[in-house]
């Protein structure tokens, strides 16, 4: 394929600025001269048109268009988008010539063949053959990156004649007993695999190799770059070989030797490290080499050792026959029938080495046949990459796809003129299509002396027969590992038929990291219980078969208790190894035991229920269901009459619960089936979900979780209380609904409000009429902060209300304070009314609510122009009053139902919140809808992932989302209940292109506000985006370490936030702050608070409500000093106010009255920051309420 | 320290300190406020402007520091820095009863510092806090009865401007002895106001009937047009994609690893 180089990049993009070019320039870029000379006809044709412009020919336009894509298949030409794009601007810029349509004349035909034919053709199979114009674009981009560049080809190839000279000399040795390890002595090597028994019979030698040759991807030049790995396979002369060296481990051994032999004999001249490593298969140990010289950056080496072709009878090796004797395995005297156990996977490591050379060479031929499956193929890896498929053992690597692909060319699924973008989604419908555990695959032309492909399924979960018909390319791979992959490959082309997304971003360059794909995660960090494990339960046949393959004997055994554990819970089981290990090649092999890590991915229809209900009682199947559960399992009558086995699992009091269900189960079985204690593994679910608990108060009898329990409460009881608003009596206009706002409705308040009895002392209030008011002298401590609930009232229509400002103001104060007089008549609640709003208190709640009247926004809009017409336009003021009046609770019910379809949204908003305010990044640095947004977006549009059930899971995929930023680049559309279509997204994403500048630097665009952006009008600033983004980087590098050490997982590291980079600390007096008990640094040893439960009392009065000295400080000083400072703070429940002198305030300035502020004069006259007075200000403000202020700068003229 | 006056435009430097004596010092600055057009309420040659007073500072601390010095104080308003903002650090003009007050002032020797007391409305802190919270629960009887009052006038209010309307129609149909004779319209079917929305909405209603009325694809030429429309659009959206790519490409998002 003929792609762009970079200078040809530069020359392509001036000449779109240029819009226009000569004939000439065309020439020298276009390559091929079929395009060129197509081209040139292009070119005349535009003179053409210059000479004669006034009269093109139409009709010949006209039926160019129709035919277009008839002539379309035939002149495919993807590989040159240079020309296709030179071609079409040069068709633009002619275009405006041509607009208006001109009486038709008779021209010659062959002179004017428009210029459209293949410009037509390839905007047309872009649509089709390519997704998008923009999908091809960025495919080939994307493609050119991980290309392996020539330079490093060349150094390569020479490398490797060297490095075959090399091999070739080395000397060849006489024959040694394979149990005498003395010989192996002078080699000054451990070989890797070792004897597993003393009588081990047998002899071997070196000898020269048969072959060596370049395996794999890089022969067939799909390696994806920038750094790449070689295969390179040395083989062993058939003649190395004796007649029983298939069986009991000798071929391993002989390899392992030959490795030796060679690692030993490789010069320091050619490599710059050489290890031994495996790919998850400790049998087949490999050689890991690092080049010498320029190729060390870029390249590693994996060295193979293979057999020679015809060394053994294939047919030695099917899944049914016996390689490792009992007797001489076990050691044994007796052995058992040997015959009666297969070892399969043991027969396919053979098998591998021996097909090796075949299945190369025939990859090789397809793909230098069919060259244009290569980028397909490439597009594919990248994607396995991404998603961790092709890692390890069992798994599906590169090999499989290419054999895969093949697979598919053969049986004309794909075909050779297909774009790259076809086969990709011919690959993936054909996975998504397949079962390979149920039926297998074979790429052997039948010749009927080949095993049958159901032969192979008896033994092997998955079948895919490579070309000589013996060997099972998947013999490792389970059959959740299949189901996993086949799962995304359905997701792949759900994906690319999803037209409201970004597929390509979504498909190829995001990783998606185990963790955060899967709801829950456990890693298995302690390698020793797992090979106990494995000792204590594997079968006979399994360690005859697996030997020192613990992993896949432990994953067998895991795999299937889960599955049947957790039944219908889940809906997708993954299983991945830990990072391979290398090791000195003087060092004895490590006892090849990684991590393992096992995902698992919820049912959100069966994940929450807290009953398992077994069989029927009498059924026989009850018998097994109790003897799997023990214990656990109880008789139980459920409601439909039926007496069952069941397993209770929990209370199901609160939603945080209902979550660690899963977990709950998973740790039982581990503990109970294989006894493997909880410190020997983690388990990833809901470590961070403590941050939303009450840590030091109780409230009698209620169960708080994780506050979902809290906000339903409030909830029923607005309810209630709307009921009563909406029938009223009294009222000149009936109340026709009322619709919440604050965060409490959106299940995303970290803190909801709880209905309790509400004492403070008489020391800190006094009563009022209907409220309890502050005293005003020597207030020692702040009352209990009271969160008000707002919501809106909506009154039925009338068209009496005045056409005044201020009028409507006084009408609907005058609703307030007749609806709160309403309320206490008519309903005997506490109310209050006032100008702003009415405060109600309702079942141990305080809710505030105004009148929403949409004519004062209307005349707070309302201009008259020059001319008398009336206008409406936007102003500060009516944005503001609109966005709390009408846009916030239409948001807050969208929010409410997403809550509602997937109900870890709220609480993964509250840790997000928390995170972010315990960086002292509060709701002015970024508002709490903002968070809630990005979060609504995450959640409508998951791809890559699917929704999470796990609140942690959904906070790091947003740490993720703030890492990446693409603020700038794209816009973020929040698509509730897909109410935009296509085509207006379309159109938003143009604007937001083409206005770019002029947008806020957070551009989040929903059905109800499409182009203004609403809530990030103003914040959060470019510089707050920017820390967030480091921030979150930083955090999520810290949890990513603790989930791949997979030790512990200390989630307080990343909220504790460092307080060295601020210039001051204004410390706070705890006891005025009071939301002082919320703190995430409160300390272990604070007494508990309790709290009792609301009870109706006549005599009780509304308590203080939304009283915080600590924001209104905050409040003050930002209003006041803004312009020279930052101020940061937490939310909940923080001490400290943290404050950045703004780097533009500390310049000196000139004397003008704009910049005396604050400032003092110089002995140069200039004017500078009045520091210390500042901050004496800081104290004079906060009277009471601050303790100390401390100095940290290390900025000196700051002090 | 000396600062030239030149390099201060003519302003004098004083220092201010708030509330304890050994406090730290803000710097303000004061002038003769003289202008050409002059504010009645700042009488010449009695006024002083003072420019960067702290935000929380009151009027009447401010009285009470210039009066001890400089002689009785008439009055002192503040002035916010920008018409919208009434907070940060505000700007404000003494008005001295003599003339000799302001002389005082301006002779106050250079960097001398002015010790400013609080006074109970410019408390801050948690017992202004306190204050306000208190307030802001009003009282409704109280507030009912401004409200009352406020309607009550702005009821008198419409109805004098519609008498008067009504008032200037009669006296326009008057002179000649003629009366105008209007058809009675009932409620809504008052002609429409002159809004913006109203004269689109028009407009809008009339292009629509107009296209009812046009055949789109009747004439070859309009369905070519129709056809060129459709390819450069094609076009367009290509060039969009390239540019974005371009953007992309500067951001270098193409590196999958």
């Amino acid at each position: 394929m003929n792609r762009n180089s970079k200078p040809d990049d530069i020359e392509f993009d001036s000449m779109i600025e240029n819009g226009t070019d000569e004939e000439s320039d065309s020439e020298t870029e276009i390559g091929i001269a079929k395009s060129s000379s197509r081209s040139n006809k292009i070119n005349e044709n535009l003179e053409a048109h210059e000479v004669d412009s006034s009269e093109p020919d139409d009709n010949d336009y006209d039926s160019l268009i129709e035919n277009g894509t008839d002539e379309s298949d035939s002149e495919i030409d993807i590989s040159e988008p240079k020309n296709l794009t030179k071609v079409n601007k040069r068709k633009i810029t002619d275009d405006h010539d041509v607009t208006a349509p001109k009486k038709k004349g008779k021209i010659d035909k062959e002179l004017y063949k428009p210029p459209t034919v293949e410009e037509l053709n390839q905007l047309r199979e872009t649509e089709n053959l390519f997704h998008s114009n923009l999908f091809r674009l960025q495919i080939e981009e994307m493609l050119q990156q991980v290309k392996v560049k020539d330079k490093y080809k060349k150094l390569f190839s020479t490398w490797f004649e060297d490095f075959q000279q090399c091999i070739n000399q080395i000397e060849e040795t006489s024959e040694f007993k394979l149990s005498d390890k003395k010989s192996l002595r002078s080699l000054n090597i451990e070989v890797p695999v070792d004897c597993v028994s003393k009588s081990t019979k047998g002899f071997y030698k070196f000898l020269k190799p048969s072959k060596i040759s370049v395996v794999g991807s890089y022969a067939i030049d799909c390696c994806i770059g920038p750094n790449f790995t070689v295969d390179v396979a040395v083989e062993m002369p058939a003649k190395l070989f004796q007649k029983h060296d298939y069986q009991n481990h000798r071929y391993f051994r002989k390899r392992a030797i030959y490795l030796s032999y060679i690692a030993a004999n490789i010069g320091e001249d050619l490599v710059e490290s050489k290890k031994f490593t495996n790919l998850g298969d400790t049998y087949k140990p490999i050689l890991k080499i690092v080049p010498t010289g320029k190729l060390s950056k870029r390249v590693t080496v994996h060295l193979h050792v293979v057999a020679q072709e015809g060394s053994f009878k294939l047919n030695r090796f099917l899944p049914e026959k016996n390689s490792v004797r009992t007797g001489w395995y076990f050691g044994e005297d007796h052995p058992e029938d040997d015959s009666a156990i297969p070892t399969p996977h043991y027969n396919s490591s053979v098998l591998h080495d021996l097909t090796m050379s075949q299945n190369n060479s025939r990859i090789i031929k397809t793909i230098s046949e069919y060259p244009a499956l290569r980028d397909g193929i490439l597009l594919l890896k990248i994607w396995l990459h991404q998603r961790q498929l092709g890692r390890g053992y069992g798994s599906f690597t590169g090999h499989v796809l290419t054999m895969y692909v093949i697979h598919l060319m053969k049986i004309r699924q794909i075909n050779n003129i297909m774009s790259s973008y076809q086969v990709i989604r011919n690959v993936w419908n054909s996975l998504a299509l397949s079962n390979w555990c149920e039926s297998g695959i074979t790429l052997c032309q039948n010749d009927n002396s080949e095993p049958s492909v159901s032969e192979y399924r008896n033994h092997y979960d998955c079948v895919f027969i490579d070309t000589s018909g013996y060997h099972n390319l998947v013999a490792n791979m389970n059959r959740t590992t299949f189901e996993w992959i086949k799962r995304q490959a359905e997701l792949a082309v759900k994906c690319l038929d999803n037209v409201q997304i970004n597929s390509f971003q979504t498909l190829f360059m995001t990783a998606v990291p185990f963790h955060r794909g899967f709801d829950h995660t456990i890693c298995f960090h302690d390698t020793n219980a797992i090979l106990q494990l494995v000792e204590k339960l594997s079968p006979r046949a399994a360690r005859l078969d697996y030997d020192s393959n613990t992993w896949a004997q432990a994953v067998k055994l895991l795999v299937s208790t889960f599955q049947r554990g957790m039944n219908k819970r889940v809906s997708q089981i993954g299983v991945i190894l830990g990072e391979s290990e290398e090791w000195e090649i003087t060092d004895p092999a490590p006892k090849g035991l990684r991590k393992i890590y096992i995902g698992f991915e919820l049912n959100p229809e069966f994940c929450f229920s807290i009953v398992d209900k077994g069989p029927q009682a009498n059924l026989p199947e009850a018998e097994e269901f109790r003897k799997f559960w023990g214990k656990k399992s109880e008789l139980r009558r459920f409601q439909d009459g039926s007496i069952c086995e069941a397993i209770v699992w929990g209370e199901g009091k609160t939603l945080a619960e209902k979550r660690s269900l899963c977990k709950r189960i998973i740790i039982y079985l581990l503990e109970n089936k294989f006894s493997i204690a909880q410190d020997k593994f983690l388990y990833i679910s809901d470590q961070m979900e403590e941050l939303l608990k009450l840590k030091k108060i109780k409230v009698t009898n209620f169960a708080y979780g994780t506050g979902e329990e809290a906000t339903i409460q409030m909830l029923n009881i607005f309810n209630e209380l709307e009921k009563e608003l909406t029938s009223l009596s009294d009222l000149p206009l009936t109340v026709t609904g009322v619709q919440g706002c604050s965060a409490v409705f959106r299940y995303t308040e970290v803190f909801p409000p709880l209905a309790t009895i509400y004492r403070s002392g008489t020391k800190i209030t006094k009563e009022g009429k209907n409220c309890l008011l502050l005293r005003e002298k020597n207030l020692g401590m702040a009352p209990r902060y009271v969160l008000p609930i707002e919501a809106v009232i909506h009154l039925s229509l009338s068209g009496k209300w005045p056409e005044d400002l201020e009028a409507i103001r006084k009408i609907k104060a005058a609703f307030h304070i007749q609806i709160a007089a309403g309320l206490r008549k008519q309903y005997n609640l506490k109310a209050q009314g006032g100008l702003n709003y009415i405060d109600v208190m309702k079942g141990g709640f305080v809710f505030r609510l105004t009148v929403a009247h949409q004519k004062e926004i209307v005349l707070l809009k309302q201009q008259i122009g020059d001319d008398g017409v009336i206008r409406y336009r936007d102003n500060e003021e009516s944005i503001e009053l609109e966005k709390k009046l009408f846009h916030l609770p239409k948001l807050t019910s969208a929010l409410h139902g997403l809550h509602s379809q997937v109900p870890s949204f709220g609480p993964a908003c509250c840790l997000a919140k928390r995170w972010l305010r315990a960086h002292l990044l509060d709701d002015s640095h970024i508002p709490d809808v903002i968070v809630e947004l990005l979060f609504a977006a995450m959640y409508l549009a998951p791809e890559p992932y699917s929704p999470t059930q796990t609140p942690q899971v959904a906070f790091l995929r947003f740490l993720e989302l703030l890492v990446k930023s693409y603020w700038n680049t794209e816009p973020i559309i929040v698509n509730f209940n897909n109410e935009m279509t296509r085509q207006e997204i379309v159109e938003i994403e143009s604007y937001f292109n083409t206005n770019r500048s002029m947008l806020p630097s957070l551009f989040i665009s929903t059905p109800y506000d499409k182009k203004n952006s609403l809530w990030t009008r103003k914040k959060p600033s470019l510089v707050i985006l920017k820390r967030i983004t480091t921030l979150a980087r930083a955090s999520l590098k810290i949890i990513e370490k603790q989930i791949y050490d997979g030790d512990i997982l200390n989630h307080r590291l990343i909220f504790k936030a460092p307080m060295t980079e601020y210039d001051f600390l204004i410390n706070l007096r705890p006891f005025l702050n009071p939301r002082r008990l919320q703190d995430i640094n409160l300390n272990d040893d604070h007494p508990m608070v309790e709290w009792h439960p609301h009870k109706s009392h006549s005599m009780a009065k509304i308590p203080v409500v939304d009283f915080n000295p600590v924001q209104i400080y905050l409040q003050e000083l930002r209003e006041n000093y803004e312009e020279y400072a930052l101020f940061f703070h937490d939310t909940f429940g923080g001490h400290v106010i943290g404050v950045l002198i703004k780097p533009s305030a500390l310049e000196p300035k000139e004397f003008k009255v704009s910049n005396v502020n604050c400032r003092k004069v110089n002995d140069d006259g200039k004017l500078v920051l009045n520091v210390s007075a500042m901050l004496e200000d800081f104290y004079v403000l906060g009277k009471g309420l601050v303790r100390s202020i401390d100095t940290q700068s290390k900025k000196d003229y700051l002090c | 320290m000396t600062v030239n006056k030149q390099m201060t435009n003519g302003y004098k430097v004083l220092w201010i300190r708030y509330g304890e004596p050994n406090s730290e010092r803000h710097q303000i600055f004061i002038k003769e406020h003289s202008l050409r057009k002059q504010e009645p309420q700042y009488p010449k040659g009695r006024t002083l402007f003072v420019l960067n007073i702290s935000p929380y500072i009151s009027a009447d601390s401010i009285t009470n520091a210039f009066a001890e010095r400089c002689g009785p104080v008439k009055s002192v308003t503040f002035a916010p820095r920008h018409e919208e903002s009434q907070n940060g650090f505000k700007v404000c003009y003494i008005v001295f009863e003599k003339e000799s007050g302001l002389d005082k002032a301006l002779l106050l020797p250079e960097n001398y510092v002015l010790l400013l007391k609080s006074t109970e409305d410019s408390t801050t802190g948690i017992i202004k806090w306190c204050k306000q919270y208190n307030n802001s629960v009003c009282d409704e009887e109280k507030t009912q009865k401004e409200i009352e009052e406020y309607m009550h006038g702005y009821d008198q209010r419409v109805a004098n401007r519609l008498m008067e309307a009504s008032a200037k129609a009669e006296n326009r149909g008057n002179p000649d002895g003629w009366t105008v004779v209007t058809g009675t319209k009932k409620r809504g079917q008052r002609a429409l106001l002159r809004k913006e929305s109203a004269i689109g909405k028009v407009r809008q209603k009339q292009a629509k009937s107009n296209e009812k009325k046009q055949l789109l694809n009747f004439y070859t030429f309009q369905i070519r047009e129709s056809k060129k429309q459709n390819l450069a659009e094609l076009r367009k959206k290509f060039e969009q994609d390239k540019e974005k790519l371009q953007q992309l490409k500067i951001k270098r998002t193409f590196k999958p690893f």
